[in-house]
């Protein structure tokens, strides 16, 4: 099957997400928000996830009369397969469909780094809901289309790096990077870490993708006197990692506080026992777990529903879900703020927009010209992922 | 003649040189074209093992090199830095650019990256990549998302590429998440192979290049494919190297030149050696010319020719062995084509069937035909026998066998008179003995005829009275009494004698003798009867042969036979004479058996007649026989004489008339007996025949000259002895063998020796006698015919004889100066001279015989003028040159004849 089919297949099932979620007639034309996930990336959750979380916002927004006075909003996903070339064409294409208000970007930053460069030129909305490399934000500048609703590593890896000293009381940490602008930016943010922490990196491993052995860096860590490892990898490589550290004996095995990428995926599947071999704690900004807000439970519900889940842990990647839910309505908000589909105003919107009381926090608001970024700090929050895959909060 | 071909015009030089020059050249050709194939075929060979060579080492050194390259790439898709890279954005770069850097290190090839639509990645020759993005291996590997390989062909843009394109497949994803373009100038590697300049390598990479084939005229070409493994395909790498054939050709060139330029050499020196090998061989040759004519004009020959001893001069001894001999020829037809033209015999060719081929000019003037009324036409109507229409029998059965035929006969002029002529007819045959014509020597003999006639007739007839002669009468007895004797019927001689003519003589003159004796004649013939012979035989006497009637008695005979013969009356000039003949008679097969003895018979009746009452007839009677019995007593002493060697031989010079010197012999037989006397030869031979002792006789003559040659020789060097033989002692060959023998016990024996035989014996038609006067003439002994003028020889007759001289008979010598009789020998003399034959004259006794016989050409002589004939001892006394003698004196009484 050539790419270009395989093009066309998943435009196809683009469109039967639109039919199944227009389920009314609808007079009016759609508006378009537009996703590209790593669908094609068999371990990834997040893109399903995310999806789910827009349709659960769509529906709600939808039921309610829609956009610009009763447009009904419609989901296009492209799958990037988690290469960036392909997530930069399939923004490009997204985004060139008519009335596509905003398109939102999933897990994999350099996907996100490489396809978002685009926003001056496409002059639409480009929402990173999952990828937290800073260099998606940072490299936008003024007057960017590039927005974020989602972890930032300046953040969120001082939070690892904050979480390994504070719950294990590691002052010297290992950092296992992939070899990629995720990893760099982690590597970054670790480098220029926050003066008041005390832990600091002291042996940095690089990995790419396919490694499946770890040996070297774990040995190399322990020379280094590493007493946690804070670890930047997807499910799959997180995985490898686990079972190899999960062979050492238990004294030799390190604490891991792990950036959320292997949350975004099966990797209790992958990893099997060493899911509970391994202490660690994964960074997360939502969950469904005892989460009181309205927005939430709303999502948990809708997702459940779409999704066939029994019980709020086996929602897989809830943050992406959460992140979409949250977007969906600020784009719905924009865009009916802006009154038109023109992505230069719906952009001007999104950062003009009113508070709005969203699944993963209060947004007030949630972008303006000099912030793009709608979460922070405060939605940290750190997960263990129990061997069901179902991700528990820590304290 | 066939056409020439067109190299003959050319001289032998020009056609040596040309011959071996040709060959020469065509020699040089193959050798050129051998030399050529060889060194061609082997250059070939060599240069196509060098060439398989190189190409397996560049099938080696591309090999190695592409393969690396795709090691290179598919190490290079396996690594998860590439995979992290391709997922990875903005400074990915940084590791990515060493990471290819490294697998390009090598530098034969280049790798770059494509995104999974394609799209340079990160290309280290940025414009290497973008070109090659149009590659249809790249566009073909891109949209197949599967390897893509393949070639670009070279332009201003890049040398000719090896593409080959891979796909990158990450562990997580079924589609390829982008491609490595990997490129490798072919033809880079091979640089360290330091390939010949005029090797060209043509490539292809996946599938054969399509020029593979193209322009293969001078080129050598060898192919090879190398497989590459990839991923359980095989990815061929064809190979291509063709050599361009031009140096092989320049080989081949001044390989050709060399030996044409040596062909060219072997020419020239070939045709130096040609020209001077072709003018030593034409100077030969004109020597041999030369040298030819020089045979032929009878020139020494020049020597120089036969210094060597090759074909030439092989060619030069047998032509000139050739031109001897046909000069020999050419003289011989020379002077037969001489003789042809000017032999005063006509000449008269016929091929064989008998039409006339050739004539000479005689024939023309003797016959006054054409020449060209003649070419063509039948010889035989032209022979007629004497008074026929018919051609002669032995002319006819000469032709048909390959007999030589000699003859007389006519021949028909052209006004249709006829010519007597002597012709000898004989075939013409071929190299193989066959008869391809016949050629006829003709000679006019008319006057000879007629002299013959004229001789004939005066040697037979009385010139007084024209009866026949006794010589005739002699020939005419031996056709009536010789071999039919028992036949013959009763006959009487007469022996006729005038009485007393003497006295008529003295009385009246020789004229009025004359007169009556012709009377008489006359008379005699008036008076015998019908069928008669008559004859004078000499001046009063005559005989007649009367036929009688059978069984009738004496008496009645002499009662009623001859009883008027005997008186007449003559009128002469002086009146009326009286005359009257004596008669003798004998009567044949009554009184004698034999014409001798009949004339003796008749001669003793005579006599009684003369001595008892002369004008009567008397008839013979056995009382008168006294001479019978003489003849019957030499018969009976001759065998004893013979044996007892009682007979002597006595020889009688031969002299040159004109000088006297003795020349010859004739040995004659004397026999002197006690009781008869002296016996002339002429008697006793005659009686020596009748009993077969002739034979015998000869050969005791033959040996006793034998005997006597030597000393006669000794004598008279250089004389010649002749013999006289009847035609007895032919009759069979005891003579001949005699002779023979003599021969083989001394080859001198029978040198200067001559056979003598008279005219009437050859005449006489003996049997076996011409064969063997041929051996003897075959073995030295010439044949003379005696008493010539007596016989009754004919012209043709002694043109069969191997005749050397003629004698003269003594009577016509004798009767020179009588007037009438002097013609014959002028016509004798003549005669012989025609017939190329020497002439001796018999019985010359007197000085003017002797003159009038040189005057008439006649240089040979012999009679009592000079010497007798005389026994050895006497001869041996003779000098070298005789005198005439003083019996000259007796010789003027003309009517003394002397008798041998």
């Amino acid at each position: 099957m050539t790419i270009k089919s395989k093009s066309h297949a998943m435009l196809a099932a683009a469109l039967l997400v639109c039919a199944l979620t227009s389920h009314k007639a609808w007079a009016a034309e759609p508006v378009h928000i537009g996703f590209d996930g790593a669908y094609g990336i068999k371990t990834n959750t997040a893109a399903k996830s995310i999806e789910r979380g827009v349709l659960a916002a769509m529906e709600e927004i939808n039921a309610a009369g829609g956009v610009l006075g009763g447009r009904p909003l419609r989901l296009l996903t492209r799958d990037n397969q988690g290469l960036p070339a392909r997530a930069k064409d399939n923004v490009a294409e997204l985004a060139a469909v008519l009335d596509m208000v905003g398109v939102l970007g999933g897990k994999y930053s350099p996907a996100i780094v490489e396809s978002f460069a685009q926003g001056p030129a496409l002059r639409v909305p480009l929402i990173s809901v999952w990828g937290s490399a800073d260099e998606i934000t940072d490299a936008a500048g003024s007057g960017s289309y590039v927005f974020r609703l989602s972890l930032k590593d300046i953040w969120g890896v001082q939070a690892l790096l904050d979480r390994a000293d504070r719950r294990y009381q590691a002052k010297r940490v290992c950092a296992v990077l992939p070899n990629t602008a995720w990893g760099r930016s982690s590597d970054s943010v670790l480098k220029k870490k926050n003066p008041k922490t005390d832990a600091s990196v002291v042996f940095t491993a690089w990995y790419n993708w396919g490694d499946t052995s770890f040996t070297e860096t774990l040995t190399s860590c322990r020379n280094s006197g590493g007493q946690a490892v804070i670890l930047v990898a997807n499910e799959k490589e997180a995985a490898a990692f686990f079972q190899e550290m999960a062979r050492l004996p238990v004294p030799q095995r390190f604490p891991v506080v792990a950036h959320w990428g292997m949350a975004g995926g099966v990797f209790h599947e992958l990893a099997g026992d060493a899911v509970e071999a391994v202490d660690h704690q994964v960074i997360q900004t939502f969950t469904f777990i005892d989460n009181k807000r309205p927005a939430a439970q709303r999502l948990a519900k809708s997702v459940m529903a779409t999704g066939g889940f029994t019980s709020l842990t086996q929602i897989p990647s809830p943050v992406g879900a959460a992140h979409a839910y949250d977007m969906t309505h600020l784009l719905a908000l924009a865009v009916n703020k802006a009154g038109s589909t023109n992505g230069a105003k719906v952009r001007q919107a999104l950062e003009n927009l009113p508070a709005h009381q969203g699944a993963v926090r209060l947004y007030a608001p949630a972008f303006s010209a000099k912030s793009h970024e709608a979460l922070g700090p405060d939605q940290v929050m750190f997960v263990k992922i129990e061997r069901s895959g179902a991700l528990s909060p820590q304290k | 003649m066939k056409d020439r071909a067109p190299g003959t015009a050319q001289s032998l030089k020009q056609r040596i040189r040309h011959e071996l020059t040709r060959l020469i050249r065509v020699y040089v050709v193959i050798t050129g074209l051998f030399v050529v194939v060889t060194a061609l075929t082997i250059s070939f060979y060599y240069k196509l093992s060098e060439l398989e060579h190189q190409r397996d080492l560049v099938a080696a050194k591309l090999g190695f090199a592409a393969d690396n390259m795709l090691q290179q790439m598919q190490a290079l898709g396996a690594s998860s830095v590439l995979w992290t890279g391709i997922t990875d954005t903005v400074g990915r770069s940084i590791y990515l650019e060493p990471l290819l850097k490294q697998f390009n290190q090598l530098g034969t090839h280049q790798l770059f990256l494509l995104d999974y639509r394609g799209r340079i990645l990160l290309a280290p020759d940025r414009a290497l990549a973008e070109l090659l993005l149009q590659a249809a291996p790249v566009v073909r590997a891109v949209s197949d998302a599967a390897p893509g390989y393949g070639m670009r062909p070279g332009d201003s843009l890049s040398p000719e590429l090896f593409i080959y394109t891979q796909p990158i497949f990450s562990p997580q994803l079924e589609m390829p998440v982008g491609f490595i373009v990997g490129s490798m100038n072919p033809q880079a590697p091979l640089k360290d192979l330091a390939l010949k300049d005029d090797i060209r390598v043509t490539l292809g990479f996946g599938e054969a290049p399509k020029q593979f084939k193209l322009d293969e005229t001078f080129l050598l070409a060898s192919e090879k494919t190398v497989w590459l493994s990839r991923d359980g395909k095989q990815i061929p790498i064809y190979l291509h190297l063709a050599q361009a054939q031009w140096d092989k050709l320049l080989f081949v060139l001044v390989l050709l030149m060399l030996t044409f330029a040596l062909g060219d050499w072997i020419v020239r020196r070939i045709n130096e050696w040609a020209r001077e090998f072709a003018a030593n061989t034409t100077e030969r040759l004109d020597q041999l010319v030369q040298s030819c004519q020089d045979i032929l004009v009878g020139r020494t020959l020049n020597a120089s020719a036969q210094d060597y001893d090759d074909e030439i001069a092989s060619v030069f001894t047998n032509l000139g062995k050739m031109l001897a001999q046909q000069k020999v020829l050419t003289d011989e037809l020379r002077t037969t084509s001489l003789v042809f033209t000017t032999a005063a015999e006509a000449i008269l060719v016929t091929d064989q069937n008998g039409r006339i081929v050739d004539v000479n000019p005689a024939l023309i003037r003797m016959t006054g035909y054409t020449r060209e009324g003649l070419i063509g036409q039948l010889a035989g109507p032209l022979y007629r026998v004497a008074g026929s229409d018919e051609q002669p029998l032995g002319i006819a059965q000469a032709l048909t066998s390959q007999e030589v035929w000699h003859g007389e006969t006519f021949f028909f002029n052209r006004d249709g008179s006829h010519i007597p002529t002597a012709t000898s007819i004989s075939p013409i045959v071929d190299d193989k003995g066959a008869t391809i014509g016949r050629v006829a020597v003709i000679s006019d003999v008319t006057k000879l005829k007629q002299a013959e006639e004229k001789l004939r007739f005066l040697a037979y007839h009385d010139s007084l009275t024209e009866l026949p002669n006794f010589r005739m009468l002699n020939s005419l007895v031996e056709d009536r009494f010789g071999e039919t004797q028992g036949e013959q019927r009763s006959a009487a001689l007469l022996f006729i004698d005038m009485d007393r003519l003497k006295a008529l003589n003295d009385n009246y003159g020789h004229d009025i003798g004359d007169v009556v004796i012709k009377a008489i004649a006359k008379h005699l013939a008036a008076r015998l009867p019908q069928g008669s012979i008559l004859c004078r035989r000499s001046g009063d006497e005559f005989i007649a042969i009367v036929n009688l009637p059978e069984g009738i008695d004496l008496a009645t005979l002499r009662r009623d036979y001859f009883l008027d013969l005997n008186q007449l009356l003559v009128s002469t000039a002086a009146g009326l004479v009286a005359a009257s003949v004596s008669v003798g008679v004998a009567r044949y097969s009554v009184d004698a058996s034999n014409f001798n003895d009949l004339m003796i018979c008749a001669d003793i009746a005579l006599n009684e007649a003369k001595q008892t009452q002369r004008g009567t007839v008397v008839w013979y009677e056995p009382d008168m026989g006294e001479k019978l019995y003489r003849n019957k007593l030499i018969q009976s002493k001759l065998v004893k004489a013979l044996t007892e060697n009682v007979l002597q031989v006595h020889y009688q010079p031969e002299v040159d008339l004109r000088t006297g010197e003795l020349i010859g012999l004739e040995a004659l037989l004397r026999w002197s007996d006690p009781e008869l006397g002296e016996i002339e030869p002429s008697e006793f031979i005659h009686i020596a025949e009748d009993v077969h002792l002739a034979e015998g006789i000869a050969i005791y003559v033959f040996n006793q000259i034998v005997k006597d040659k030597p000393k006669i020789r000794r004598h008279f060097p250089g004389v010649v002895i002749a013999f006289n033989v009847g035609p007895q002692a032919f009759r069979d060959f005891r003579l001949v063998n005699a002779i023979t023998e003599q021969l083989e016990g001394d080859e001198a024996g029978l040198s200067g020796l001559e056979i003598e035989i008279t005219e009437s014996d050859i005449a006489s038609g003996e049997k076996n006698l011409l064969k063997q006067l041929r051996m003897l003439a075959g073995v030295g002994v010439p044949v003379v015919i005696d008493d010539f003028g007596t016989g009754y020889s004919s012209l043709s007759r002694l043109s069969n004889f191997p005749i050397s001289r003629l004698k003269i008979d003594r009577d016509f010598v004798a009767s020179m100066q009588s007037g009438r009789q002097a013609r014959i020998v002028e016509v004798i003399i003549n005669m012989a001279a025609v017939l190329k034959l020497e002439v001796t004259a018999e019985g010359v006794e007197n000085q003017a015989q002797r003159q009038r016989l040189i005057e008439l050409g006649c240089y040979r002589g012999q009679g009592w003028l000079y010497a007798r004939a005389m026994p050895l001892h006497e001869l041996l006394n003779l000098p070298a040159v005789l005198l005439p003698t003083a019996a000259e004196d007796l010789t003027g009484m003309p009517d003394v004849v002397a008798a041998s």
